[in-house]
């Protein structure tokens, strides 16, 4: 994965352009907060691949390769989801676009999977509707499809807060906290998690 | 919300020891193994039951850690081994996280600092007496994280350890058609007491 932490911030005039450019990157998602705001990438379709923009009604599922983020019911421990929208992305799929039977076959084929697959389900109308107490939206999530996973997509923190905000880590910890609430228990099959 | 040592009837006493002269142990059936201390009730328990203290002095019940509180230089315990068999098994679940390598989520996970689990181990050791057991859990970042995860009533907290001696922590209680009640605090010290909103949110019942 690369990282442009240290190098300048390029500037694009699309969002498909950034994504194309940042696929990968680390900080991905700063670049889209930084250069796009307030999710403004939601409205168009960020991959070449995609099938289109992803949709309120959308189930989105996050594949777990162990489980040792998850407690004895069966959900997430809130760290899970510490950091790395803020960042990186948080990778799910888009159950509309893809079949669970393909969905685990591809899963097993990747070269995480080391025995164990779980996975916790969301809705994305749910997760857009996290709200920061300013108003803003807490979360986008973007059509990152790939050649080889049209269901693919990330979900990345809108507004981040950095080393140096004051109570930075409370605020975070408040966006996992909200993130974790609407995230269903885990389960071997997407199909059994219950999403409201 | 939870009854007083007064309340404390005497079919729930199990036992009464005295350990290394100073030390009593009370152990008490569960639930009453939770209950929460009133420290001006004091009296009324040691006239029921026999504490050979000298002096009764119920305000000097000040020093309380864990379910161990001190009474004019004795301590008095209060056992519940259910509580604190799963107590030992969540020390043993954080002391277990150091032996975690690089990668141990396959997601680019760091390695647990240990000095963060010494540090929720500090923190937990001034645990009240009436505070449910928490969950606990390693961090990506090489933190270590306690958490309480209630639905009904639907609270939440969370206190983070990152291994420099501090902790952070959010305490938030979830009313169903309003904004959720929250509190917080960070830069703190391990070793303090706990901080009351954190205590209030985690007894909510």
């Amino acid at each position: 994965m690369s990282n442009s932490e240290d190098s300048p911030p390029k500037n694009f005039e699309t969002c498909r352009e950034l994504e194309s450019h940042y696929h990968t990157d680390k900080c991905k998602c700063a670049h889209y907060r930084e250069q796009f705001p307030d999710c403004s990438c939601e409205a168009e379709s960020v991959s070449e691949h995609s099938p289109g923009i992803v949709g309120d009604e959308e189930v989105l599922v996050r594949t777990l390769f162990k489980a040792k983020h998850l407690d004895s019911e069966g959900r997430l421990s809130p760290s899970y989801f510490r950091d790395a929208m803020g960042k990186s992305g948080l990778s799910i799929d888009r159950l509309s676009f893809t079949e669970e039977d393909k969905l685990i076959a591809q899963k097993r084929a990747t070269p995480l999977y080391a025995g164990y697959l779980g996975f916790v389900v969301s809705r994305s109308r749910d997760i857009r509707q996290l709200l920061h107490k300013d108003g803003r939206r807490r979360f986008a999530i973007y059509d990152t499809a790939t050649n080889d996973n049209k269901a693919h997509a990330e979900i990345c923190q809108n507004i981040y807060f950095e080393r140096g905000t004051k109570n930075f880590r409370q605020l975070n910890m408040n966006v996992v906290d909200d993130l974790r609430d609407i995230f269903s228990k885990c389960s071997d099959v997407p199909s059994k998690c219950k999403v409201d | 919300m939870s009854q007083t040592l007064s309340s404390l009837s005497e079919g729930q006493l199990m036992g009464l020891s005295t350990r290394d002269g100073d030390e009593i142990n009370l152990t008490v059936a569960p639930p009453a193994g939770e209950l929460v201390g009133e420290f001006d009730e004091l009296d009324d328990l040691n006239s029921r039951l026999i504490v050979p203290e000298k002096t009764h002095d119920a305000s000097s019940f000040a020093d309380q850690s864990n379910s161990r509180w001190r009474y004019n230089g004795h301590i008095v315990r209060f056992s519940n081994p259910e509580r604190e068999e799963k107590l030992i098994q969540l020390r043993d679940t954080i002391n277990s996280y150091a032996d975690l390598p690089d990668n141990w989520d396959l997601e680019g996970s760091q390695k647990t600092n240990p000095q963060a689990i010494q540090d929720v181990l500090t923190f937990l050791s001034n645990m009240p007496p009436n505070i449910p057991i928490p969950l606990c859990e390693a961090g990506r970042l090489g933190d270590v994280g306690i958490y309480w995860d209630n639905r009904n009533p639907h609270t939440f907290a969370h206190v983070v350890f990152e291994g420099d001696g501090r902790f952070a922590f959010i305490a938030n209680i979830k009313h169903p058609h309003s904004e959720k009640e929250g509190y917080g605090g960070e830069e703190l010290p391990v070793n303090m007491s706990w901080p009351l909103e954190l205590v209030k949110v985690v007894l909510l019942r």
